[in-house]
């Protein structure tokens, strides 16, 4: 049902003003549904090249030497993350034939590493504030 | 919603809440080093903010590949927004060799 609506229902979804959002949400839709797959900007492509602006980041801050120590640590834990859903998603794909986000405890023990990574930014933060604020 | 169970609802959600907090905390920091450049990363941390909030509604409705868009839609605002604290690392960078030559 779904993929016959996907091959007739094209301009049927492109009414920008929809009584239900999720179905037809219009501009939005074109461009992230049927646009952006039929081009090299594919949300696999996509995700691979939002590393480069990430190392770049990544670069400048450890550079810069102003960055707040756990921090920094925190930002690096980020592409441990990466380089964990990597792995996850291939097996997800191999052992279950699911995508990443369909297999729970892979896709739970992933994203913890995010949330690592948010603990040591905000950690760090919070440290560096605390520094600056007892200087006053 | 029941696509995720309680403990990767709960990793998703304390990841938000975090990243929300460190925005916060940034601005803060910006605010009491009185350091234009810290105005900017905590700028620059919002479009992943956006990202986030993409995904976790995409879970909400259980992953449906119908609403594959969605995730598109995250991984665009990823690029955006790794471009934009890109931009903040270069300024915070660049503060520190003024802060030398001074």
């Amino acid at each position: 049902m779904n993929i016959s609506s996907r091959e007739t229902g094209f301009l049927s979804k492109l009414t920008v003003f929809s009584p239900n959002f999720a179905q037809k949400p219009g501009f939005l839709v074109l461009i992230t549904h049927y646009l952006l797959p039929k081009t090299m900007f594919s949300k696999d492509n996509l995700f691979a090249i939002s590393l480069f602006p990430y190392l770049a980041f990544l670069w400048f801050i450890t550079r810069s030497g102003r960055m707040p120590r756990l921090a920094l640590i925190g930002f690096y834990v980020l592409l441990l993350f990466v380089l964990v859903t990597i792995p996850a998603g291939i097996y997800a794909k191999q052992a279950y034939h699911e995508v990443l986000a369909n297999v729970d405890w892979l896709h739970g023990g992933a994203e913890f590493f995010l949330t690592l990574c948010n603990i040591l930014v905000v950690l760090g933060f919070r440290q560096a504030l605390m520094k600056e604020e007892n200087k006053e | 919603m029941h696509a995720l169970s309680i403990p990767t609802w709960m990793v998703h959600v304390s990841s938000v809440i975090e990243w929300i907090l460190a925005i916060w905390l940034v601005w803060r920091y910006a605010e009491v080093t009185r350091d234009r450049v810290w105005y900017g990363l905590s700028l620059a941390m919002f479009p992943a903010l956006l990202s986030a909030m993409c995904a976790c509604t995409w879970h909400f409705f259980d992953n449906p590949p119908d609403l594959d868009w969605l995730v598109t839609l995250q991984a665009a605002l990823t690029v955006l927004g790794n471009f934009t604290l890109c931009w903040a690392g270069w300024r915070i960078y660049n503060s520190k060799q003024s802060t030398i030559n001074n």
